[in-house]
């Protein structure tokens, strides 16, 4: 017998091996970092750091399910460790569970009174379970002992805004750029903030935030033009025809630095607050985009060839973009629009995007759904196609924006948490006449916010759902 | 190398050639063609010094023939063929021979040849007649035909027992039952007469009649087995299942048919582990026979570059085909074998706006042809690409007219109906292909529960879908296949396209009609509902149930067979989960 092979390798001490993963972790090896914690967890089960620090990783991954599993499974092992329940907390409230997240958050705080980041989460928590007034709480006692937090400012000036204060909510949204990771888009050299008044030169307005912000908020540029010499608006490519047919004298640029020689600059997401909005001075609700009539007469054509029938058109969304904070709460599957897609006499006009498009494929209701969204080029031509359409459907995306700011008929799926703009518990909205809320009355019962959006189409229009 | 692939030699001088004839009349004098031991050296002897030999080839093909030395016979027809092409017997003999063999296109090629060889021979008319039935195109044969009679100024009553047939095949039944009457009060107790007027009686319904003429043609034909087998599946259409069986069993046949029928009655009468035997056992009497089978890489590779091209991102820069102004359009009723497809099709075609279609071979000839018609280097579907092309543009608008042109020829349509029906199965392998050619034609996609239609298709002897009836698994991976083909078409590109459940158009048949009619664009017509009353004759192998009353003793079957179609239920259970049915 060879001397190799009568000595073996002594196994790792866990807590180095711990250690070596933390650092993995550290690193951004999140898959390497997993293979050693398995491996340790697989000597030393009952590991409480070890089980926290998998739940991390898994939670990074997006698999929150299992990551909630873990953190508790850590907590079973050392429930005195605060920071393995602000981390359920967090986990919980990220999985759309925020009623036992806010359970998770109270123990947290309890156990570490002064522990900010607990609170924070406790407070994200009981903002998402629409439990307000105490989120709120939470967020000033971080506010008491660090004044510049900007996650508790824009909790506050969510809330604010979501209860239709919105001078107060316009003053906290400002905080926005102080949140850990955001960061506000600015032309080169020093260019001086915009702050709303009438100005000579040239005006540069970012559009920033996603494109139903854009969106929604590009009804200020018409008003931004009125206050300076000339406007330049920097945008994407795919809102930039939108934007010239909105403003036609304003100059349009898809790339930050082709904007030279500017006096100021501002970003589309202040101007609200700028123009001093009010929950009943909101400009334009009744629409302010246009279609280029080119692309509506193509888009009319190819309905025509696709969907001709007597059927009503509705237009339907049911993912937004998966990178999205909020994505868990909004996106539904195709699949759960059972109950619309049970209605007879509609043809439904997918106008979904990227990935979300392959459940297409795996539809087999009843109604005809036509997928589109491999044609739509970009906003212009779902523009066109929306004014062929009778009405839309759609989660909290942009194409509701876009729908409403053409001021066409559209109904929004909300969750039961809705982004701030949408505000709180009415079916209308003030931003655009058109469009139509659909709430879920509890969190998770976005089947049931379907059925009725599904039963009152039907009286509505009279008919009954196919079995 | 004396008969198969002799290569061309320079032709003898014509003195020579007198010589060789004058070896080649006393070998005839002397040998009868069937003699099996007959001395052939003379006949070898004038091929070495003159391979183009023209008497020597035909007797030589003759022997070969008639000794059932079928691909020497072939080879040496084709080399008589390509030294004689404007021999009339040539070309006509190598059209029946391709016809025997089931290369229609190759049966069509020769007859074309032959007529335009000599198009006032009854005899070139008759055999492109002939083909042109054989490939169900109905009208275009019986034109033959008739022109075979008039040019022959008889009433041959082979020709119009063919007549017959070439009626039948357009449904004009009453016509179809008048020649073949005429025929046989010519010649009474022909079995080809007889035969045929059976299959017409049949479609028209007339069942008891037509038990009577298969019987009669069975007394005549006692050996022949299409005839026995037609004759039970009729007994057991009208109820005389016992008797069908009886006949069943006294045929000895190696095909597998007889036992495929024998299944299909016995699963009627409920006894279904017998009947899947029988069915089980005909299948590899089918396979030993020689019958073809499922290639299974060949057609995954023929898939995955179906999926590779139709993709999103190619698409976009592809055009689509305008509709034609005043042509009649397809509607495409699409699913694969035994969903449904003939049953729907009879219902809609009872529609006053819609004429029946039928099973259009366009879409798939479309395929084959598109590198030809838009001149690619490429094979189907790359050939695609010549559409980004300055010069191609309008390549989709050749391939549109190339299919409407196809489906006039086969009197697909009515120019007084706004649409008519193609209903061929497995057309969903080319969805991609219809989107661009006829994006503004409705697809309406029958889905069955996968289980039903594996068990039907392995139950019947179908050819469609690469052959993959030939086995089980083989049928049940093809479906698996062609669902995630169907998948990504619908993931990648904007299509007409309906879904329509089998099992709610036999349980909820005027919902499921008033959904189709709203798709097409058409008003709901009861008589959608009242189909059995069109007396249309369907060429597949549905048409005998389609032509009864909906019933839906055939949803859900499946489950009778739950243990043998473990092999199936192993391959498809994902399919079967995703279209929303149970196990």
């Amino acid at each position: 017998m060879s001397d190799s092979e009568t000595r073996e390798t002594p196994p790792e001490n866990p807590e180095a091996l711990f250690l070596r993963a933390s650092q993995l972790h550290a690193a951004g090896r999140l898959e390497e970092a997993k293979a050693v914690i398995q491996a340790m967890l697989a000597t030393t089960p009952n590991h409480a750091g070890a089980l926290n620090l998998l739940a991390i990783i898994f939670g990074q991954q997006g698999d929150l399910g299992r990551a909630c599993d873990l953190v508790a499974q850590a907590i079973d092992h050392d429930g005195a460790n605060p920071i393995y329940h602000r981390n359920l907390c967090e986990l919980r409230r990220q999985n759309d569970h925020a009623a036992s997240a806010m359970e998770a958050g109270r123990r947290a705080v309890a156990l570490a009174p002064e522990d900010l980041v607990a609170r924070m989460n406790l407070a994200m928590a009981e903002q998402d379970a629409l439990a307000l007034e105490a989120a709120v709480a939470n967020a000033d006692f971080v506010l008491a002992r660090d004044a510049e937090n900007g996650s508790a400012h824009f909790l506050k000036a969510q809330v604010a805004l979501m209860q239709g204060a919105f001078a107060e909510g316009w003053e906290e949204y400002r905080w926005r750029w102080k949140i850990p990771g955001a960061e506000r888009p600015h032309p080169a050299g020093n260019v001086p903030e915009w702050d709303g008044a009438t100005m000579a030169g040239t005006l540069l307005l970012i559009a920033d935030q996603g494109f139903g912000d854009m969106i929604q908020f590009s009804r200020f540029l018409p008003w931004a033009r009125e206050r300076c010499d000339q406007l330049v608006l920097a945008c994407p490519r795919d809102i930039s025809d939108l934007m010239r047919r909105l403003v036609p004298e304003a100059r349009v640029v898809t790339e930050l630095n082709a904007a030279k020689d500017v006096a100021a600059y501002e970003v589309f997401s202040s101007l609200p607050g700028l123009a001093g909005t009010r929950l009943g001075s909101v400009p334009l609700a009744d629409g302010y985009l246009t279609v280029d009539p080119v692309r509506q007469s193509r888009w009319h054509k190819r309905l025509a060839q696709l969907a001709p029938g007597p059927n009503r058109l509705v237009g339907l969304v049911w993912a937004g973009r998966r990178e999205h904070r909020g994505d868990r709460m909004r996106s539904m599957p195709l699949a759960a629009f059972q109950p619309l897609l049970a209605l007879p006499g509609v043809t439904y006009i997918a106008l979904q995007k990227s990935e979300p498009v392959a459940q297409i494929g795996r539809y087999f209701g009843p109604a005809p759904l036509i997928n589109l969204g491999p044609e739509l080029e970009d906003f212009d031509d779902t523009a066109a196609v929306l004014t062929e359409l009778d009405l839309l459907v759609s989660v909290d995306t942009s194409v509701v924006h876009l729908s409403g700011a053409l001021g066409r008929p559209a109904h929004a799926l909300l969750p039961f948490r809705p982004d701030w703009r949408w505000l709180l518990g009415r079916s209308d909205t003030p931003w655009y006449d058109s469009v139509t809320l659909w709430r879920d009355e509890a969190p998770r019962t976005r089947p049931a916010t379907v059925a009725r959006l599904a039963e009152f189409l039907a009286k509505t229009w009279e008919v009954s759902a196919v079995a | 190398m004396r008969c198969c692939d002799l290569p061309p030699v320079a032709l003898p001088m014509a003195e020579h050639a007198r010589v060789l004839d004058g070896v080649l009349e006393k070998w005839q004098e002397t040998h009868e063609i069937s003699q099996a031991d007959a001395d052939e050296r003379p006949l070898l002897a004038i091929l070495d010094l003159a391979s183009d030999h023209a008497g020597a080839l035909r007797a030589l093909y003759a022997r070969r023939a008639t000794h059932g030395l079928a691909s020497a016979a072939d080879a040496l027809l084709v080399r008589f063929v390509s030294h004689h092409p404007n021999d009339i017997w040539g070309r006509c003999e190598l059209a029946l021979r391709s016809l025997q063999r089931g290369d229609l296109g190759g049966a069509e090629s020769q007859a074309r040849s032959a007529i335009r060889l000599a198009p006032l021979s009854p005899q070139t008319h008759g055999i492109v007649g002939l083909v042109l039935l054989e490939q169900s195109r109905g009208h275009a044969a019986e034109f033959h035909f008739r022109r075979a009679l008039e040019l022959s100024a008889s009433r041959d009553p082979i020709l119009l027992a063919r007549l017959g047939t070439a009626l039948r095949q357009q449904s004009r039944l009453n016509d179809s039952r008048e020649v073949y009457a005429e025929a046989d009060a010519q010649v009474p107790g022909n079995f080809e007469i007889v035969f045929g007027w059976a299959r017409t009686e049949e479609a028209a319904q007339n069942f008891e009649r037509a038990a009577e003429l298969f019987e009669q043609a069975c007394r005549l034909a006692p050996e022949n087995m299409a005839v026995r087998i037609s004759l039970a599946e009729l007994l057991a259409r009208i109820g005389r299942r016992e008797e069908a069986l009886e006949g069943l069993a006294k045929i000895e046949d190696t095909s597998g048919s007889a036992l495929m029928t024998r299944g299909r009655i016995l699963d009627r009468m409920g006894r279904h582990d017998e009947a899947f035997a029988a069915w089980k056992q005909g299948k590899a009497q089918y396979v030993a026979a020689g019958g073809q089978t499922y290639r299974e890489g060949e057609v995954a590779a023929y898939l995955n570059r179906l999926r590779g091209f139709y993709a999103a991102h190619r698409l976009r820069n592809l055009p689509r085909a305008a509709v034609a102004a005043g042509e009649p359009q397809p509607i495409f009723i699409v699913g694969f074998p035994r969903s449904g497809t003939t049953l729907v099709e009879q219902m809609l075609c009872a529609h006053p706006l819609i004429a029946g279609g039928d099973e259009l071979p366009m879409i798939h000839n479309l395929a084959q042809a598109a590198p030809h018609l838009l001149n690619s280097p490429l094979s189907y579907p790359e050939a695609l690409a010549e559409l980004w092309m300055g010069d191609g543009q309008e390549g989709l608008e050749v391939l549109r007219d190339q299919y409407l042109r196809g489906a006039r020829h086969l009197r697909a349509y009515d120019p007084s109906r706004p649409w008519f029906t193609d209903k061929m199965p497995l057309n969903e392998t080319h969805l991609g292909l219809i989107g661009l050619v006829f994006p503004a034609s409705p697809i309406i996609q029958l889905v069955r529960h996968p289980l039903d239609v594996v068990l039907s298709v392995f139950s019947n002897q179908l050819t469609h879908g690469y052959h993959c009836a030939a086995k089980l698994e083989t049928a049940a991976l093809h479906f698996a296949r062609i669902s995630e083909l169907v998948m990504s078409y619908r993931a990648e590109m904007a299509l007409r396209h309906l879904m329509l459940r089998y099992e709610d158009v036999v349980t909820e048949p005027e919902a499921s009609i008033r959904r189709v009619s709203d798709f097409i664009g058409i008003d709901f017509d009861e008589r959608c509902l009242r189909f059995t009353e069109n007396r249309r004759y369907a060429r597949t192998a549905s048409h005998a149930q389609v032509t009864e009353p909906l019933y839906n003793r055939s949803a859900f079957r499946w489950r009778k067979y739950r243990e043998q179609l473990q092999p199936a239920i192993q391959i498809l259970e994902p399919t079967i989960k995703r279209l929303g049915y149970d196990i």
